[in-house]
This record gives C-alpha cells, structure tokens and sequence, in this order.
C-alpha cells in the first residue's frame, strides 16, 4: 500500500486524496495569497505535519482556477516582487462552506467511532 | 542561476500542452517567482529543486487541468481542415468540370459537376479520417475515433439519401489506398505515381465489379482529378497539423 511521511509519521496516501483541496479553499477563505505563502502556511498551521509539494500545489491552483473556485492576479508585493495571488470566487467560497462542514462532520463522527483514547 | 530554474521550468511548461502563449508565460513566471521566493543563493535553489518533484508528473498532471482546451482546439483544427479541404475539393471538380460550348462560345459546367462535387466532398472526409487514423504516433482510441466519426456522417448521409452509400464506401477504398500509398513512398513523386496507379485500377476494377462501363483511359483521367483532390487534402492537412504544433510550441 502506498503511504507517505508526513510529521514523522506514515499516512495512507489514499488517505490523503482530496485534502489538498479543501487546505487550499481553507487558507484562501481567510486572504488572497500566491503559491509559497500558501505552501508556507499550510506547513505552518500544521506543525510541518502538512508539507504541500509544489508539484501538488500548482496543477490543482490551476485546475481550481480553471473550474472557477479560485480567480488569480499579479501584483507587486512591498519588496516590488510580482507574484500570482489566488482568491476565492462567490462559488469558491461555497464550496469552501460546503468541504469545511464535510470535514467536520467526518471527523465529528470519525471521532466518536474511534473513540476518545484514539482521536 | 536563472538557467538552473529554467531547466526545472521549461520541460513542465513544454509537457503541459498549454494552448496559447499567454498562458505558457504566465505559468513561467508564476514558477520562476515561486523559485525566486525559495531563495536564490545556489543551496536554497537546489532544496527548491528537489522539493518540486518530478517535473514530467507536474508537467502532466497540469496537461490533465488544459485537456479540454486542447481537445477544443484539435476539434477546431480538424473541422477547419475539413472545410478548407472540401472548399479546394469543389474547386478542383469545378475546373474540371468546366466545358466549353462550342456554339455558345461560352464556359459552363458539365452535368456530372453536382456528381463529381459530391463525391469529392465525400472522399475528402475520408481522407481526413484516414489521415486522423493514422497519424504518428499511432494510437487505437484516435484511429477509433476518427473511423467512427466517418460511420457515423456516412449513416446520417444515408439516412437522407439511400444511394449515397456506393460514394462512401468507394471514397473509404480510396483514402485506404492513398493512405497505404502515403507510406509507402517518401519522394513526392513517386508517392503521387503509386497513387494514381493504385486509384486507377481501384477506379477501374470497382466499375468493373458494378457493371459500369468504365475503361482504363477514362479510369486514368478520372483518377487524375481523384489525385489532385489527394495531394490538396493532404497538403491542407499538414499546413494546419503545422499550425496546431506552432499553437503549443514552447520556444
């Protein structure tokens, strides 16, 4: 079976589908942000147990761009450094609304299957 | 510095089969500011490296996010492709077609044009086909499709009109032949020979087997035209096979 370390620890990778893009609408619901900082941020929230690969990151901005959840522009930062920020559209944020209830419900009951010892 | 980053971002821009250059450079750029941003001295740019991952599966994954693009411009391409064809194949038939009234003086067309029109229309949508089919690399899905797309105009041609049937199955013998003479021969005019040889006596034997008749030297001059129809589809195809290359062309 496939897995991956992440933290120290071994995750199933089949585990792992589809997070990726619920912890992009997650940190974008908050603020506009481009590639690094999202990479940044989401191995910061996590404690590094979350480390995004670029190579994962970028085709998914991309196809969340293209299904129009996600909208792009380039700016200069304060360093006058151009980035491509990504921000959430009406129907990103939606679906951010809706993958966050998902998520929390699974785990609410993921928790209470396994019990408290193990949550 | 900045030809150790373009190594790492030319081949995943080049694997993602972007349509359209403005999007390429965009996508340079939105990865060249992300290596930018990872630092610049020489060992952060090779932790950078090596944190990005295969550059092919990268270069993949995000030619799955443009799929549909491309697959609306190969569609584009092809239709385009057709219509030229079929343009030049009624241009062809027309000036053959063309006779000279004696006592009139005057240029008009001969009866069989509207015949000989259609049929060119017919035989350059199984050209097209044949070509699509068999394009390198060939692939079974794409030979398939194109087959299949042929059936499926030749069944609404003769849901409208019965005896359209004989022209579809003669053009698909036709572009078979002209497509197994394509690459048999490299040199253009031996290729053009071979052809005009084969659709001779494939002209020849098919009117022959309908109880037409039809003899060797008219057989000869109407595969002539059935030629020049050939090498315009042909040349159409490969002027806009070009032009949907140079659509993708990174560099």
């Amino acid at each position: 079976m496939l897995t991956k370390v992440i933290g120290g620890m071994e995750y199933d990778r089949e585990f792992l589908t589809g997070t990726v893009g619920v912890l992009i609408l997650s940190l974008l619901s908050e603020r506009e942000m481009y590639g690094y900082e999202l990479l940044r941020e989401a191995e910061r929230r996590s404690s590094s147990a979350f480390q995004l690969k670029e190579g994962t990151l970028y085709p998914a901005l991309h196809h969340m761009e293209r299904s129009g959840l996600l909208k792009g522009r380039w700016r200069d930062s304060e360093t006058g450094r151009s980035r491509k920020y990504y921000r959430l559209t009406a129907k990103g944020r939606r679906q951010a609304r809706s993958k966050r209830q998902q998520w929390l419900q699974i785990s609410a009951a993921m928790r209470s299957i396994l019990g408290d010892s193990h949550a | 510095m900045r030809e150790d980053i373009d190594a790492v971002i030319e081949p995943i821009v080049e694997a993602a089969k972007i349509p359209g250059r403005r999007r390429r450079d965009e996508l340079r750029r939105e990865l060249r500011s992300h290596f930018e941003d990872s630092g610049l001295t020489p060992e952060a740019l090779h932790d950078a490296v090596a944190r990005f991952g295969n550059t092919a599966r990268i270069g993949d994954s995000l030619r799955k996010v443009y799929r549909r693009d491309y697959m609306l411009l190969y569609i584009v391409k092809v239709g385009a492709c057709i219509a030229a064809a079929t343009i030049a194949a009624i241009l062809i038939e027309a000036i053959a077609g063309l006779r000279l009234e004696s006592d009139a003086d005057a240029w008009h067309l001969s009866r069989d044009f509207a015949h000989a029109a259609r049929f060119g229309v017919v035989l350059t949508l199984a050209l097209v086909a044949a070509a699509e089919a068999t394009r390198a690399p060939f692939t079974w899905s794409r030979a398939l499709l194109s087959l299949g797309c042929y059936a499926i105009v030749s069944a609404c041609a003769l849901s409208v009109n019965a005896h359209s049937v004989g022209a579809f199955v003669t053009a698909g013998i036709l572009a078979t032949i002209g497509a197994g003479c394509a690459r048999a021969a490299t040199a253009w005019t031996s290729r053009a020979l071979l052809t005009l040889g084969a659709f001779t006596v494939a002209e020849y034997l098919l009117h022959q087997s309908l109880g037409i008749t039809f003899g060797p030297i008219r057989a000869l001059a109407a595969s002539a035209i059935l030629l020049m129809l050939w090498a315009s589809t042909i040349t159409i195809v490969a002027f806009s096979d070009r032009a949907f290359v140079s659509a993708f062309r990174t560099t």
